[in-house]
């Protein structure tokens, strides 16, 4: 039932004045934080990287070199700040697919697999060599994929807040609920993220562990890939099974519901 | 689904170069998943209203509550209360959102809307939306079954009777001719206590049975309407001319106010009142008295709408003429005179006086003319307008007054109707 459209009032919905007007929006600060953080240790990681630095050594199209890195990293940062901040969804994601792409040659360093040898493509790994230990790069695109994921769902509850405004919701009912659960959210994922953290410091005591027996097993990697794949595809399927014999259950039960208010 | 496909990309990737750091990067939207998975979208929401029939004025203001209660899952939940057409929302919110966290919820949805128009509404039912905290399950809606039928009225004028000897009303109002005297009729009034002279046969034996005690020891009789109390028709014009003005404000949302106001005067005064719909479906009820036929009458007001029927006055009195007959009535025309309907109303009037005795050479007719174009004018301009259409139905008007009625010319917006009967007073 599509309700009348009211007009958004000065009234909260039970008729009080409106009085959070200055409360402190803290999620409007939220995407500027977020660039804040992200973006240099984003551009930390690729100018660390062996590639920015033999990009730069080879360039002759800036006269001084500082200047050139200064310049450069300035406006890209300031411009992918600027998408962040004021983009929706979809140029979120892109901006933060682009973020992923300066920190890959870093991340592919520690590849386990050289598929170019595998391949027989001559290729120098240390040409995109990362020059910062693993756990750092790690920690960072851990950071990275947090921060992607917190910043997507604070632009799908902004998104909701204006369908919600737009209906005929009252600010103050909407900004209230909107803080609660971006409040849930943010705590949820600072919960995975922190999981995540955690798992990562004790990955390195369990591969001490785990080195001499997977040193047995050749292809280890591929190995426990097929294991975990097969569980997931398993899992996925469980699931959405589950999901769609409830939902039947559901469309069942209305229909029962619906003959049985005709009757 | 997005921290899904997020991790689907991540993980193989991770498995496909070997990379360790990858495969950290992929739990993070993996455990996303896994949390919002494990909270549900909010449900068993109950709807309750607190009342669950109401009336209202028409332009009066209606509180309505609704309480909501939901005690499982996480995430948003909006509710709307619909609202019908011609409502205004004068406080609070028809649709509010709430934040059902891992506590129970239990809110209330509480607005006051003005009515600006009279029927019979449903308010309601309640539809609730329920969204997944995350997104991740698909969102739920709830419509309550329950609605609130609401009827919205006219608040009837209030017109009163000036009390003074010296004063004359040369509108035939029918007062001093109620007769407390005459044959008893089969309509019952009342029980009342027995007085000196009551006939037997009218004791109510099982009432005075119920009410007797040591202490008190009196009959009861059953008191009867009289015959003989004057006959009071109301004729209303229901043809689309009568909608001048706006939707919520027009000649005919006035006369049905004028109808409710006349009617609750004469039964308030014992006297029998009929009305007649004419210029539109045929609808008639039949004189009677007390509150049932002043309630028949406001109930059939509430579904009149004006019409492009033609039923002239005329043809509508001699479908009354059975009830006419013998019955010496008042007769109250509310119309909006205009040339086009003059030669209408003379002969409806003519038709009508066959029925009652005149008062000197004036028949008991009272034509009530709704000045309907002031009712549409808005501002200086059109005021003045208004007032120049109204010269050229003035002619219309002198030529009914000129055939002995009495026309009583009614713009609501600046006088009420009791004001506009006072004006037919007349000092002695």
């Amino acid at each position: 039932m599509e309700p009348q459209t009211p007009v958004a009032s000065k009234f909260d919905g039970l008729g009080n004045e409106k009085k959070m007007k200055t409360e402190l929006k803290v999620f409007d600060f939220v995407k500027p934080l977020a660039a804040f953080i992200v973006l240099p240790l984003v551009f930390y990681v690729f100018s660390k990287n062996q590639l920015f630095a033999s990009m730069t050594q080879n360039s002759n199209a800036f006269p001084s070199l500082e200047v050139y890195e200064v310049l450069i990293l300035f406006f890209v940062m300031a411009f992918l700040a600027v998408l962040m901040i004021f983009g929706n969804e979809r140029i979120l994601s892109m901006t933060f697919v682009l973020l992923g792409a300066l920190l890959t040659p870093s991340i592919l360093f520690f590849s386990k697999l050289d598929w170019f040898r595998v391949l027989g493509i001559q290729f120098n790994v240390d040409t995109v060599n990362a020059n910062l230990p693993s756990y750092m790069v790690s920690a960072i695109s851990l950071v990275l994929v947090a921060t992607w994921i917190f910043l997507l769902y604070t632009s799908r509850i902004d998104t909701a807040k204006k369908e919600l405004l737009r209906r005929g919701a009252s600010e103050i009912d909407v900004e209230k609920a909107m803080n609660a659960q971006s409040s849930f959210t943010s705590k949820m994922l600072l919960g995975c993220f922190g999981i995540a953290f955690l798992i990562f410091g004790a990955a390195s005591a369990v591969q001490m562990i785990l080195a001499t027996q997977a040193a047995v097993i050749p292809y280890a990697y591929l190995m426990l890939a097929l294991i975990v794949a097969c569980a997931l595809i398993v899992c996925t399927v469980i699931y959405l099974r589950s999901n769609a014999g409830l939902q039947d259950r559901q469309s069942r039960n209305a229909q029962n519901s619906t003959e049985n208010a005709l009757r | 689904m997005k921290s899904l496909g997020i991790f689907f990309i991540v993980f193989f990737a991770a498995m496909f170069l070997g990379n360790v750091i990858l495969l950290y990067v992929s739990i993070v939207p993996l455990l996303v998943v896994v949390f919002s998975l494990i909270f549900e979208t909010p449900g068993n929401v109950k709807v309750e209203r607190r009342e669950s029939k109401l009336s209202a004025w028409v332009n009066g203001v209606l509180d309505v509550s609704v309480k909501v209660t939901a005690d499982k899952g996480v995430g948003l939940i909006s509710i709307a209360d619909f609202l019908p057409e011609h409502f205004d929302l004068s406080e609070g919110n028809n649709f509010r959102v709430f934040w059902k966290g891992s506590e129970q919820l239990s809110e209330e949805l509480r607005y006051s809307a003005k009515c600006t128009m009279r029927g019979i509404y449903k308010i309601g039912p309640c539809s609730c939306e329920c969204r997944h905290v995350l997104g991740f399950k698909q969102t739920e809606i709830y419509v309550d079954k329950e609605t609130l039928e609401l009827v919205v009225r006219h608040k009837p004028l209030n017109i009163k009777r000036l009390r003074d000897p010296k004063l004359f009303s040369r509108i035939p109002l029918p007062l001093g001719s109620m007769s407390k005297l005459g044959m008893m009729t089969n309509d019952f009034k009342e029980i009342r206590e027995y007085v000196s002279g009551d006939s037997y046969r009218h004791v109510n034996w099982k009432a005075t049975a119920r009410s007797s005690s040591p202490m008190r020891d009196v009959l009861l009789v059953n008191e009867f309407e009289k015959e003989g109390k004057r006959v009071v028709w109301i004729f209303l014009d229901s043809s689309s001319k009568m909608a001048t003005g706006t939707k919520i404000e027009n000649s005919f949302e006035y006369a049905l106010q004028a109808v409710l106001s006349f009617s609750q005067f004469y039964l308030a005064r014992n006297c029998h009142v009929g009305l007649c719909v004419y210029n539109g479906p045929e609808k008639t009820l039949i004189p009677d008295l007390g509150r049932r036929q002043e309630y028949k009458i406001y109930r059939s007001t509430l579904g009149l709408e004006v019409s492009n029927m033609k039923v002239p006055l005329k043809r509508a009195v001699a479908k009354c003429r059975g009830h006419l007959i013998g019955g010496n009535p008042f007769s109250i025309v509310i119309s909006n005179v205009r040339r086009e309907n003059l030669r209408e109303l003379l002969d409806g009037t003519k038709e009508l006086s066959k029925y009652s005795r005149s008062i000197g050479r004036a028949p008991q007719i009272l034509i009530l003319h709704l000045d309907g174009y002031s009712i549409a004018a808005e501002g200086f301009n059109e005021e003045a307008g208004a007032t120049m259409l109204n010269l050229a139905n003035q002619s219309s008007i002198r030529a009914l007054r000129h055939a002995g009625l009495y026309v009583a010319s009614w713009n609501p917006k600046r006088q009420s109707l009791a004001s506009l009967m006072v004006l037919g007073m007349k000092r002695r």
